[in-house]
C-alpha cells in the first residue's frame, strides 16, 4: 500500500460484498435496499474494527463473509417474525415449487428425534434434485435409491461429535440443496469406492485431484443448481482465504489478491511499486528480466502452496 | 522455476481465484455510498476527501460527455489531454484564492495543481505539448530523474505515468501520493477519475 489509498478496490469490495448481501445462497434474492442497508453497517463495522489500512485480501474476505452472514440472518430473523418461510426467495427459482418451514424441520421431539410432518414434504422436493444428480454421476436404479436413503436418514441422524443433526446447520431452507448435494456426493463417493473395492480396484482417492481428473473413475464435484460458491471450483474468495489464511504469508496474499483475483493490477504494476521490489530483495535498478523472473517465481509458489492447502 | 511451466491444477486454481470475486460495476448494483467512500477516504487516506455528490457528479458527468468523443483505447492518450485542459480550465479556476494564494509563484495565481504526465510516446507527449496548457499547469517528465525532480514541487500533483499505468494523487508538501488509481484504458473512466483526484487534492 506503501501510504496510497486506491478507493477504487474499496468500490470493488462494496460491490461484491453487495452481491453476495443481495444473494447469499442461491433461490434467494434480498430487494437491493436491504442489500445495501447490511453491506453499509458491514463496512462501518469494518472501518471501525480497522483503524488503519488492512490488506485488500483481508479486508475483501472479511466484507464477503460478513456480509453473507449478516444477510442470512437477516432473512432468517425475518422469516421466523413474519411467518413465512419463502420471504425473500426468487420467484425465479424454479428448482422446487416452495420452501419448507425450516424452524419445524428441526424441531426436536422429547425423545431428540426430528419427527415433523414437515419432512413428509421434504423428501419429495429432494428426491428429483438428487437422483439427476446421481444419474450424473452413474449411479442409477435401486443403486441410487440406496444412496439417496442413507443421505436422506443421514440429514436427521444426531453425530456423535456435536450430538447436532446436519439439518440443524442450516439457518435457510434454500441452503439444504447445497448441504444434501454435498451428502450425496460424499456417500457416491463412498459407493464407487466399496464397488471399486468389490471389483479388488483399490482406491484411495486422497485429493480432490484424484476425485476429479482420472479418467477412468471421474467424480464431478460440480453442483449445477445448487449454491454456486460451495463446489471445489467454485469458493468464493471469502471461503478461499478463510480456509488457507495460514498457509500464505501476507504479502503472498497480496500478490495473488492483486494479480489473479481482483486482477486490478498487472506484473508490471507491480513491479513498480517500492514496498513490492522490497518485498521481493530487489531494487529498481534491477534489470526487468529478473524483477519479473523472481516476481513470477514468488507468484508461482503462493499458487503452489494454496492449490495444496485447497486440496487438502 | 520455470515460469513458462505452468502444470493444469495452477491453470485450474487461477480460473477459480478470478470467478471467486466479483467486483465489476453492473446497472443493478448500486455505488457505494458518498458517506462511506468519505469515511474510507478520511480514515485511510489521511487528509483525503471525497468531493461532494454534486460537485463529483457535475464534473464526472461533463468530463464523461467529453469523453463520449473518444470511442477506442488508442485515442486515451488525446483524452488525456482534453481531461488536463478540462482539470486547469475547470477544476483549478474553482480553487479558492486562499489556497492558490499561499503557493510560490508570485504574479497572478498559478495553478495548485501541478499534471505530470511520464511514460506517455511521442505521439501522446506531441499532443499534450500542442494542447496550449501553460507550463505552470503542466509538466512532461520524460525519465524517472525528471519525474523525482516534478514530484518535488511543494504543489498538489497529479502524475498520469503511462510506464505504471498509474494516476497517483499527491496533496501538498508531501512526497507520498495519498491517491492511487490504476491508469484505466477506457477514457470515459480516465476522465472521471482524474476529474474526481483532482477535485480531491483542490479540497
Amino acid at each position: 500500500m506503501a501510504g496510497a489509498i486506491s478507493l477504487e478496490f474499496y468500490e470493488r469490495t462494496w460491490r461484491a460484498a453487495f452481491r453476495r448481501a443481495r444473494s447469499p445462497v442461491e433461490g434467494i434474492l434480498l430487494p437491493n435496499a436491504e442489500a445495501q442497508a447490511i453491506v453499509e453497517d458491514v463496512f462501518d463495522r469494518l472501518l471501525t474494527r480497522f483503524q488503519q489500512m488492512p490488506a485488500e485480501a483481508e479486508f475483501t474476505s472479511e466484507a464477503i463473509e460478513t456480509s453473507i452472514d449478516a444477510s442470512r440472518h437477516h432473512i432468517a430473523s425475518q422469516r421466523l417474525a413474519q411467518g413465512d418461510p419463502n420471504l425473500y426467495h426468487n420467484p425465479e427459482d424454479r428448482r422446487y415449487p416452495a420452501n419448507l418451514k425450516l424452524d419445524q424441520l428441526q424441531k426436536r421431539d422429547a425423545e431428540d428425534a426430528f419427527s415433523s410432518r414437515e419432512w413428509n414434504s421434504l423428501d419429495p422436493l429432494l428426491r428429483p434434485l438428487c437422483f439427476h444428480l446421481l444419474q450424473r454421476k452413474g449411479i442409477t436404479g435401486a443403486d441410487a435409491e440406496d444412496v439417496y436413503n442413507e443421505t436422506f436418514a443421514e440429514l436427521a441422524r444426531l453425530r456423535p461429535s456435536d450430538q447436532r443433526a446436519p439439518i440443524e446447520s442450516i439457518s435457510l431452507f434454500e441452503e439444504i440443496v447445497p448441504l444434501f448435494s454435498k451428502m450425496i456426493q460424499f456417500r457416491a463417493i463412498d459407493w464407487m469406492r466399496r464397488r471399486g473395492a468389490q471389483k479388488n480396484q483399490p482406491n484411495t482417492q486422497s485429493s480432490l485431484e484424484e476425485l476429479t481428473e482420472r479418467e477412468d473413475h471421474a467424480m464431478q464435484f460440480e453442483e449445477t443448481g445448487s449454491n454456486p460458491h460451495s463446489s471445489a471450483d467454485e469458493l468464493s474468495f471469502d471461503q478461499i482465504y478463510r480456509q488457507c489464511e495460514d498457509a500464505l504469508t501476507t504479502f503472498e496474499w497480496e500478490l495473488v489478491f492483486t494479480i489473479h483475483v481482483s486482477q486490478s493490477a498487472t506484473m508490471g504494476d507491480l513491479l513498480e511499486k517500492d514496498h513490492i521490489l522490497s518485498e521481493l530483495g530487489l531494487n529498481s535498478r534491477d534489470s526487468t528480466s529478473k524483477k519479473r523472473r523472481i516476481l513470477n517465481d514468488t507468484l508461482e509458489a503462493a499458487l503452489k502452496k494454496l492449490a495444496h492447502c485447497l486440496q487438502n | 522455476m520455470n515460469p513458462e511451466k505452468k502444470t493444469p491444477d495452477l491453470d485450474q486454481l487461477k480460473q477459480m481465484l478470478a470467478k471467486s470475486y466479483d467486483g465489476t460495476e453492473a446497472q443493478d448494483v448500486p455505488p457505494m455510498p458518498d458517506g462511506l467512500r468519505d469515511r474510507i477516504a478520511d480514515q485511510y487516506g489521511r487528509s483525503a476527501t471525497t468531493p461532494s455528490p454534486s460537485v463529483e457528479s457535475q464534473k464526472v458527468s461533463f468530463f464523461s460527455a467529453v469523453a463520449q468523443l473518444f470511442a477506442t483505447p488508442s485515442l486515451r492518450a488525446v483524452a488525456a489531454v482534453f481531461v488536463l485542459l478540462l482539470v486547469a480550465t475547470v477544476v483549478l479556476k474553482n480553487i479558492p484564492s486562499s489556497t492558490t494564494g499561499t503557493l510560490r509563484g508570485g504574479g497572478g495565481n498559478p495553478p495548485s495543481i501541478l499534471c505530470i504526465l511520464h511514460g506517455l510516446d511521442r505521439a501522446e507527449q506531441d499532443a499534450v505539448a500542442k494542447s496550449g496548457l501553460g507550463q505552470e499547469s503542466l509538466q512532461t517528465a520524460t525519465t524517472s530523474a525528471d519525474l523525482e525532480a516534478a514530484l518535488k514541487s511543494d504543489r498538489a500533483r497529479i502524475v498520469i505515468n503511462g510506464e505504471s499505468n498509474l494516476i497517483l494523487g499527491y496533496f501538498p508538501g508531501t512526497d507520498i501520493p495519498t491517491i492511487e488509481e490504476p491508469l484505466p484504458t477506457d477514457p470515459a473512466a480516465l476522465t472521471a477519475k482524474i476529474a474526481r483526484i483532482a477535485a480531491q487534492l483542490a479540497k
